[in-house]
Formats: C-alpha cells, sequence, structure tokens
C-alpha cells in the first residue's frame, strides 16, 4: 500500500541540488503552496547556473503537483537558472515533461466576451420586444390552429386533454376551494366588524356576494391556477425542448402548438369556469358561517337574503372574465416553455417568468375590465 | 495485500419487473483496462451505476476499494469520489456551466487552489483530450455529440482519479478520434497506474487497449478474460459479436 507522506522540498547549496520528496497530489495542496512560498524566500540571492532536482523520493506526483513543479519551474527560469531532472521515476517524469509543456500553454485563459453595460442593456430591451413580436406570432399561431381543429376535430388530443383537465383542474379543487373558504371568512369578519358599528349587519350578504362572486373568486382561482398549471407547463414543454422532442415532433410534421399548447389551452378554458363557481360557492360559504357567528345572521335568512338582492349580473359577470384568465395562464405558460433554451438554469427563469406574467396580466386584464365596466356603467 | 479494486459477490438486479443479472460475479484487478461488452441492453450501464453506488442490487455485494457500497458511510463515499472519474453515457455535462467550468468543477469542489491554477489544470485537461482551446467558453448545447464526450472525459480526468468508469468514451466519434483517445486512455493507464473501466462497441478498442473483457449476455456474466481467450470462446452471443458480417474483416487482422 502506498504510504500518505507529506510533500517536502529541500535544497542543499553545496552540491546545487533540489529534493522533492513524498506525494506531491491534490491532499497536500495547501503544504505544496507553503513549500513553494518558503522556498522562494530561501533561494539564495545570486543566480545559480544549474540546480540538479532529485526525485527519488518522490512518491507520488497527479497534475496538481505538476502545476507546483511548473510554478517551481516558472520561477527558476525567471533567475535564468537550469534545470535537470534526476532520478524520476519514469512515468513521473513523462508525467511532468507532458503536463507542463501544456500547462505553459494554458496560461492564457479564453474568456467570454462581456459586454458593456450600456450594449447589454439595449441588448435586453431588444430581446423583450424580439420576446412580445413572438409572442404575438404564437397568439396568431394559436388561433390559426385552433380554427383549423375546429374543422378537423380528428386530429384533436383528447387524451392530453382529459389529462390536463384532471391535473389542472380536478385535482385543484381542494386547494381552490380551501382558499376560497378562508377568504371568505376574512372578508366577512372585516366586513361585519365595520357594518355592525351602523347596526347594519344584513349588508353582509351583499357585500360578500358583490365582493366574492365579482371579484375575489376568479382572481383567487386564477392566480392560484397560474402557479400551479402555468409553471407545469412551461416545465413540461421546457424540458420536452431541453430533451429535443420539440424537434422530433416538428420533423414528423406535427406541429408543437397543435399537439402540445391547443389541449392545455381548451382544457383550461374548461377548467378554470369550473373551478371559479366551486371557489364561488365556498368562499360565500365561509361568509356565512361567519356572519352566522359575529352578526348572528343565520344560514336561512342569508340564503333568502342572498336571493333577494343579488342580481344574476354580478355572478355573471365573474365568470365571463375566467376564460380570459385561462386563455392568458395557458398561452404564456405554454409560450414560456417553448422559450426555453438548452439549460436547467433556462427552465427555471422560464418558468418564474411565466407565473409572474401570468399574474400580472390577471391582475391588469381585471382592472381594464372595470374600467370598460364603469364606462358601461354596469 | 487486496489487489481487487472491485469485486461483484453474487450479484442479482432487477429493474421493474425484469432481472437484469442474475448471480454475476466479477473481480476487477488494480492497473488493468478492463472493457465491459454485451448487445444493447444487456446491464452494461447498470454495471457501471452499481459500481457507483448509484443503485443497489437486489442481492449480493458489490465492494469498491474494498468498501461495501449498500452500507457504505457518507465519508467513505466522499473519500471514494475523489478516487473516480466517471464519465456517463450521456456526457452529464452541467448545462448551465460552460466546458472550463465543467472541467473545473470537481478540483473547485475539494481544492484551495486559486482560480488561475484551476483554470490552468482544466485547461490542461481539455487540450489533453483534444479539445480546442475556444471550446471553453462554449456551453454543453452548444458543442458536437463527440466533443461532449471529450469534455465529458476531461471533467472525469480532472482529479486524476484511481479509478476511471467510461461508459462508451468513444461512441459518436469520428475513426481518427477514436484511435487518439484510445491511445490516451493507454497513456493514461501507464502514467497514472490507473485502473480503468470501460464500456464499449469498439472492437478496435477491444483488441489494442484492454487487458481483459468481460462479457455480458443472458443476465449472466458469459466470459471474463484477455481478449484473445473470450474472442474464440464458441458460444453463439460471443461468437456473433466478433465474428458477425461487418466483424469478420476488422478482427482477421490478429
Ligand atoms: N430505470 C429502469 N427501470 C427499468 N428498467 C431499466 C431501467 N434502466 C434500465 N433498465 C433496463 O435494464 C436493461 C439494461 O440497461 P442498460 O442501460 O444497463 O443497458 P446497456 O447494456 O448499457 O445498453 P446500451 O449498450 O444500449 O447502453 C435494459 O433492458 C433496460 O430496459
Ligand atoms: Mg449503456
Amino acid at each position: 500500500m502506498p504510504t500518505h507522506a507529506s510533500p517536502q522540498l529541500f535544497f542543499s547549496a553545496s552540491d546545487q541540488q533540489l529534493h522533492c520528496t513524498g506525494d506531491w497530489c491534490l491532499l497536500h495542496e495547501d503544504r505544496l503552496h507553503l513549500l513553494l512560498e518558503e522556498f522562494t524566500h530561501t533561494l539564495p540571492k545570486e543566480n545559480i547556473k544549474k540546480i540538479i532536482l532529485k526525485g527519488n523520493e518522490l512518491s507520488r506526483l497527479d497534475s496538481v503537483g505538476t502545476w507546483h513543479l511548473k510554478k517551481l519551474f516558472n520561477l527558476l527560469k525567471s533567475k535564468n537558472t537550469e534545470i535537470e531532472l534526476h532520478g524520476f521515476l519514469k512515468t513521473h517524469e513523462a508525467l511532468i515533461n507532458l503536463n507542463i509543456e501544456k500547462l505553459n500553454e494554458c496560461t492564457q485563459i479564453p474568456k467570454p466576451a462581456t459586454l458593456p453595460w450600456i450594449e447589454q442593456f439595449g441588448k435586453n430591451t431588444l430581446e423583450s420586444i424580439k420576446e412580445l413580436y413572438h409572442f404575438i406570432i404564437f397568439v396568431g399561431e394559436i388561433f390559426y390552429t385552433a380554427l383549423y381543429l375546429a374543422r378537423h376535430p380528428r386530429h384533436i388530443q383528447w387524451r392530453l386533454l382529459g389529462n390536463v383537465l384532471q391535473n389542472a383542474g380536478f385535482y385543484a379543487l381542494p386547494i381552490t376551494g380551501l382558499l376560497s373558504f378562508l377568504i371568505g371568512i376574512v372578508l366577512a369578519y372585516q366586513m361585519g366588524l365595520q357594518l355592525r358599528n351602523y347596526g347594519a349587519n344584513v349588508f353582509v350578504v351583499d357585500l360578500m356576494a358583490l365582493s366574492v362572486l365579482r371579484e375575489f373568486a376568479p382572481m383567487i382561482t386564477a392566480i392560484i391556477v397560474a402557479g400551479r398549471s402555468g409553471s407545469a407547463f412551461t416545465a413540461q414543454l421546457g424540458s420536452m425542448k431541453i430533451n429535443q422532442e420539440i424537434d422530433a415532433l416538428s420533423t414528423m410534421g406535427i406541429k408543437p402548438v397543435e399537439r402540445l399548447v391547443i389541449p392545455r389551452l381548451f382544457a383550461l378554458v374548461v377548467a378554470l369556469p369550473l373551478l371559479t363557481v366551486w371557489a364561488d360557492a365556498l368562499g360565500i360559504f365561509g361568509g356565512m358561517i361567519m356572519a352566522n357567528s359575529i352578526l348572528d345572521i343565520k344560514f336561512s335568512y342569508f340564503i333568502e337574503r342572498f336571493d333577494a338582492v343579488v342580481p344574476m349580473r354580478w355572478y355573471v359577470i365573474g365568470l365571463v372574465k375566467t376564460p380570459v384568465y385561462a386563455l392568458l395562464i395557458a398561452s404564456i405558460g405554454c409560450f414560456q416553455g417553448l422559450q426555453v433554451e438548452h439549460n436547467a438554469d433556462s427552465v427555471g427563469s422560464h418558468t418564474t417568468r411565466s407565473v409572474v406574467q401570468a399574474i400580472f396580466m390577471i391582475i391588469t386584464f381585471d382592472a381594464l375590465f372595470s374600467i370598460l365596466l364603469s364606462w358601461l356603467k354596469i | 495485500m487486496n489487489e481487487h479494486i472491485i469485486e461483484f459477490k453474487n450479484v442479482t438486479t432487477v429493474l421493474g419487473n425484469q432481472i437484469i443479472h442474475d448471480k454475476i460475479n466479477l473481480n476487477f484487478r488494480k492497473g488493468e483496462i478492463i472493457s465491459i461488452i454485451g448487445g444493447s441492453g444487456s446491464g452494461k450501464s447498470t454495471l457501471v451505476r452499481e459500481i457507483l453506488g448509484l443503485l443497489q442490487p437486489y442481492r449480493g455485494k458489490v465492494s469498491v476499494f474494498a468498501y461495501d457500497m449498500a452500507h457504505i458511510t457518507e465519508q467513505h463515499y466522499l473519500e471514494l469520489s475523489k478516487k473516480w472519474g466517471i464519465l456517463f453515457q450521456s456526457g452529464a455535462l452541467f448545462s448551465s456551466l460552460t466546458v472550463l467550468e465543467n472541467i473545473m468543477y470537481p478540483l473547485h469542489e475539494y481544492s484551495v487552489l486559486p482560480q488561475n491554477a484551476l483554470e490552468e489544470l482544466a485547461l490542461l485537461k481539455l487540450l489533453l483530450v483534444g479539445l480546442p482551446k475556444s471550446a471553453a467558453i462554449k456551453y454543453p448545447s452548444e458543442l458536437s455529440g463527440g466533443m461532449l464526450k471529450r469534455a465529458a472525459l476531461a471533467r472525469a480526468l480532472i482529479l486524476d482519479p484511481h479509478l476511471l468508469l467510461l461508459d462508451e468514451p468513444t461512441s459518436g466519434l469520428d475513426p481518427e478520434s477514436v484511435t487518439s483517445l484510445d491511445e490516451l486512455i493507454l497513456n493514461l493507464r501507464n502514467l497514472l497506474n490507473l485502473t480503468i473501466i470501460m464500456v464499449t462497441h469498439n472492437v478496435r478498442t477491444l483488441w489494442h487497449i484492454t487487458d481483459s473483457v468481460v462479457f455480458l449476455g443472458e443476465k449472466r456474466v458469459l466470459d471474463f478474460g484477455k481478449v484473445a481467450k473470450v474472442a474464440t470462446n464458441p458460444h453463439p452471443m460471443i461468437h456473433n459479436y466478433f465474428y458477425g458480417p461487418e466483424n469478420i474483416e476488422k478482427s482477421n487482422g490478429h
């Protein structure tokens, strides 16, 4: 068994011999570093013509060791000292010759070109514009393909569609329901505290219905689905892209949009309104429970009043927004997935983008929609 | 002294519902170049994964440097990971790092050398495996298949391992590169006294640089020994492997 001997380097001035002994390898790199430092200091001032490097007792040598030897050689060379290797094992000598020659070629390390900040800024801006441009093309392609599929329903991927419906819709029921329920409780509690001051307890029903049906349920559901399924779409398509699966599809003459995007889009357009109905119900239910406990409004009375004062319009306004949300989430999610480049980081950053952009668009659209309705006085 | 670097004792492997290896026994000696050959799907990569401890056999024992891979402690595994270098069949380079950073990665992990030393050493390995310097700043997705293999080999070599595991190092390379890579592997063994275990489909590599050959087939080790000996085995699978229609020409020279 080879023993692990700590490396040594000592210089005998009398016969101008430099002995390296022990293991010159990665394991002892810090020691090697110290040795070279020491040696630099102890080296006599006057120039030595020739040094004999003795390697009889060198037990192990690896690339890290040769790197240190190279440093030593270069140091001596800078003082015009000649070096002669002596007593090295054949293999060690071969390794030294091989590595040192190559290592001296390696001092210039190629560096990737970095752009000045202004150029980088310009480049990023252009990239964003290009992304927008590609997104518009993508939306056009979706439209075109959707029309094509409407005429050729045979090409619709029912299995994927069903899958997405299950994963993005059915499996999202517990979380959307729970969150909407909690929001209902919180809303009713806050409103109840205020309304009680004016003795206007019963109006909690109107307010709950208005806020949950028109705003909260659709919005919360859309945000959850963007986080759950929008990100999943991006990651799925992104890893397919990395794996060249998308390329494979294209070469078979199958359009990725037709095969991968439309089913997801369509499934989400179906699933999101349904989830919202569910969230509506549970949000109102949460409100009912809170109203019952702090405002003394019985369930039966709550429902009676709900029936009397809440116009169908509120419910419909809440629901018509959801297919648009679904389109936003699915198209952004799939688009970002297809934008993924060939590395793992890219999947991460595009998934982040997909969720952030989707939520941003959802809220922006909601605001625009509200403005539109206020103009129309609905 | 135990000269066996790797030992398989009655190893049975099951993947899915399928038996891949059935009671395999193997001993690999230090300092040898060993080739694992056999048809596609005969479990060569699986054997390599078992050596690495990435996969536990269903029954039996795999030991590497005398450590039982089923019960190895974290600390011992760390020790092993400094002693071996691996080239995976698909390269397995980190896609978000440049080639140079990829090669440097293990050294960066275990060493306190200054950055420029790390880069020089990485570049040394890059040149050693025959890549041009300009490849250093490229990302894996920007390399050709053959270049990927070389870059992955450079990464496997960066720690000067005692044990080198290569899963098809030369597949996807042009004949000339295969020859030069074979020479490199042989050279490394001679210089650093490495043990090299490789999976290969290249008959030339078998004849020129390997010391012994493991032939996997029918879930067993059909033969294990010197190439010349294995090649004369009358078993139909082995016979076809060496003297199948397209190989007759190549091996006639020997
Ligand atoms: N994760 C897994 N689950 C189930 N079966 C697997 C798994 N990985 C591999 N297999 C099966 O194990 C067998 C051996 O696979 P392995 O990758 O070891 O083959 P190989 O000999 O390396 O082939 P090749 O020369 O094509 O690389 C194959 O039949 C494969 O189907
Ligand atoms: Mg394999």
